[in-house]
């Protein structure tokens, strides 16, 4: 029992906090924030996708982090970490990539524009699939991990290009609500409804990354076991 | 109103289903760990306690 237990973690508290939040934000999102003027409750799909952006971002600017210390070190925390990382960066992806079409289409009229946005954020998740494919594909041990990780480093770029391809171009994607000069801004309420979620999926994503990378230690130690009970049954 | 339904489920649903993976990985991490500990208990009681 104590090798499983060891596995399970973070401590039930924080996931406890982290599902109170994520109770509270769609409290702030529904019923907290006004409706907005001009789009009405469809504006409020935003509470969800523009915090996904951000968990997304975050979790991957950690793989990309990760990466770099593997390549210096060659550290397996490195490694699984970065693992983690994409894995959970490329799930809120796919969340940013849904919520903006089914909010796209009543607003823009269309699905799908090949906007600089859309079109950066598209060939960012296509990158992380294919990086995760090639580590599901490639045998652990060789030189899989630093390919991926070199890769992951090489993809990164793509992180603060996707997050300022709205303040360096027009595109059909709106202009920034935060951070995006004296046009931009929000009413109180929906600022407040904004950061809780922010908050809530931030929390989300770093309680998957901790659990995915934890999973991914014990996975290794469990091959080197099983590695060693073969040598000493080989003796 | 029907956009931003769909648009929470998905989020939520995305969500689930990647917990419903890392819960997958985590039972067959114990069952593997669970053969290992019973190859591990045969071997000790054939090869003896202080066999190396």
């Amino acid at each position: 029992m104590a090798s499983t237990s060891s596995l399970r973690s973070p401590s039930t508290w924080v996931f406890a906090a982290t599902l109170g939040l994520l109770i509270v934000s769609l409290w702030w999102n529904l019923v907290g924030a006004p409706t907005e003027a001009t789009m009405g409750t469809i504006q409020r799909i935003f509470y969800y996708h523009v915090p996904s952006a951000a968990a997304a971002w975050t979790a991957l600017l950690l793989n990309a982090g990760a990466s770099l210390w593997y390549l210096v070190r060659r550290s397996p925390v490195a490694d699984a970490l970065a693992l983690a990382g994409a894995e959970v960066g490329l799930a809120f992806l796919t969340i940013v990539l849904i919520t903006g079409p089914i909010w796209a289409r009543p607003v823009w009229g269309v699905w799908w524009v090949w906007d600089a946005r859309l079109t950066l954020t598209l060939a960012m998740w296509v990158m992380y699939a294919s990086y995760l494919i090639l580590r599901q594909l490639t045998p652990p041990g060789s030189l899989q991990p630093r390919l991926a990780a070199a890769l992951a480093v090489f993809f990164a770029a793509d992180i603060p290009i996707d997050y300022m391809s709205i303040r360096w171009w027009r595109t059909q994607h709106p202009s920034p609500v935060l951070f995006g000069g004296p046009d931009s801004g929000l009413a109180p309420r929906m600022l407040t409804a904004l950061l809780i979620s922010m908050a809530a999926f931030l929390a989300v994503m770093g309680c998957l990354v901790w659990l995915r990378y934890r999973q991914e230690m014990a996975r290794g130690r469990l091959a080197a076991l099983r590695q060693r009970q073969l040598l000493l049954e080989e003796s | 109103m029907g956009s931003l339904i769909a648009a929470y489920t998905v989020a939520w649903g995305v969500l689930m289903l990647y917990v419903l993976t890392l819960a997958a990985r985590q039972r067959k991490l114990h069952r593997s760990l669970q053969k290992l500990e019973s190859a591990s208990a045969s071997a000790t009681t054939t090869t003896g306690p202080h066999a190396r």
